[in-house]
């Protein structure tokens, strides 16, 4: 693998190929060519051409669950003599949902940029390089409706996008790097005109469960306990029908039964600030 | 706004609250979606700028917004509902038709939540609360 800028114009073509994972941005036509653009306008003013337009392709993995598609390019025999870019992008998705601020960032996803450049005349590799995109995102606040397949809002994931272009194809590329992205959420008008009136957070220590911040309560759920309250018989056939089996083959009638239960959840009123405990319980057929 | 009258005809009202010896609500525990499922999912934004919202195709949201959690009925005589049709683990809390608090869930415990502007009195809202920790899922299976 290197690293080094080869220095030299490139006369040639660029071939590209995204292989996307939950990346659906990738599969809009729009915000392809913008992240195209990117790629483009990184390429050049890494290498000093120009390059004309590029087609960035976009193919699925062709088996889900494998790990990541390989990225082993090879020249045709009747290459031309000219330094050919690959380029290919991997959404890994968001992945672990382990995040090293789990309280308040999450991964949106992770995009492997990887970049070869092989010589025309011989077929040999010339450049290579690759880097771990980590997109990450705020958590989102309670009462949002968080678009999971969006790795943040478009505007601010492209321009995340054409830094890690930009990043990518520059001297000081490294093997990492983190970006934020504001979130997207689904816009409903009710839900921006509704007026919040307070937060509310809550903590539970062993079993008892109370209100941290907002209107003072807290309660201890118990355990379950299952209480039969009932049982039906079935029999599969009818009294003359099954007489007849068990005249003519000696088998009896099948009887089945069914047991129904009833579910008692006791929760109790356990406020700090109350002297009388009353308890709730709920019954669940 | 939620139609709490059809999404309860379809169900037995079977499961009850008590509190002492006195029976404060009547409900029903469902493993489905509720049965106003409106095609919400038009346009995006970030949250917080009126600015930042654009329209969407439908291919960008979820795929499915309802999970399969859904419990009505009647507490001290008017009708609620929790529902969990919020990405995230979230429950949507309605009573007397009013959307009142969203609460978000963790492993059964409620975590945090807002409450929107409306005069809910607290043991009502407390009810509802505890409802959020009923393992309606485990005694169902």
């Amino acid at each position: 693998m290197s690293d080094e800028n080869p220095n030299r114009p490139i006369p040639g073509f660029s071939e590209m190929f995204m292989f996307p994972g939950s990346m659906v941005y990738a599969l809009d036509d729009s915000m392809l060519a913008h992240m195209s653009q990117s790629i483009l306008q990184a390429i050049n003013s890494y290498w000093s051409v120009q390059l004309p337009g590029t087609n960035m392709e976009v193919e699925k993995a062709k088996r889900a669950f494998r790990d990541y598609p390989p990225f082993k390019p090879r020249l045709s025999k009747s290459a031309e003599d000219k330094w050919h870019i690959f380029l290919q992008i991997v959404d890994r998705g968001s992945g672990s949902i382990y995040s090293p601020d789990p309280e308040h960032w999450l991964t949106a996803t992770r995009l492997l940029f990887e970049c070869k450049v092989l010589n025309g005349k011989d077929g040999k590799e010339t450049f290579a390089r690759n880097m771990e995109v980590k997109v990450e995102m705020l958590l989102p606040p309670p009462g949002a409706y968080p678009l999971e397949k969006l790795p943040g809002m478009p505007a601010s994931f492209l321009k995340s996008f054409d830094s890690s272009a930009q990043v990518f194809f520059s001297s000081g590329a490294s093997g990492t790097l983190r970006l934020d992205v504001k979130p997207a959420f689904l816009y409903i008008p009710e839900d921006v005109s509704r007026e919040i009136r307070q937060l509310v957070r809550f903590k539970t220590e062993g079993d008892r469960i109370s209100v941290t911040e907002g209107p003072a309560m807290s309660w201890t759920p118990g355990i379950t306990t299952d209480e039969k309250i009932g049982r039906e018989k079935n029999n599969t056939g009818g009294k003359i029908l099954g007489d007849i089996v068990t005249m003519t083959t000696g088998v009896g009638n099948v009887k089945t039964s069914t047991t129904y239960y009833m579910a008692r959840v006791q929760m109790k009123d356990s406020a700090k600030d109350t002297t009388q405990e009353s308890t709730y319980t709920f019954h669940v057929p | 706004m939620i139609d709490t009258d059809v999404s309860i005809s379809r169900q037995l009202l079977d499961g009850y609250l008590t509190m002492e010896a006195d029976t404060i609500a009547w409900y029903g525990f469902t493993s489905g979606s509720p049965s106003t499922s409106p095609d919400i999912a038009t346009s995006c934004w970030d949250g917080e700028n009126a600015e930042s919202i654009i329209p969407m195709p439908r291919s960008w949201s979820n795929t499915d917004f309802f999970n399969s959690f859904f419990v009505s009925g009647f507490l001290y005589g008017k009708s609620f509902s929790l529902e969990n049709r919020k990405a995230g683990n979230q429950l949507d809390v309605y009573y007397d038709n009013i959307h009142e608090a969203t609460l978000r869930v963790d492993n059964g415990m409620p975590r945090d939540g807002i409450i929107y502007k409306a005069d809910i009195p607290k043991p009502i809202l407390k009810a509802l609360t505890m409802f959020v920790t009923v393992p309606f899922y485990k005694i169902a299976s």
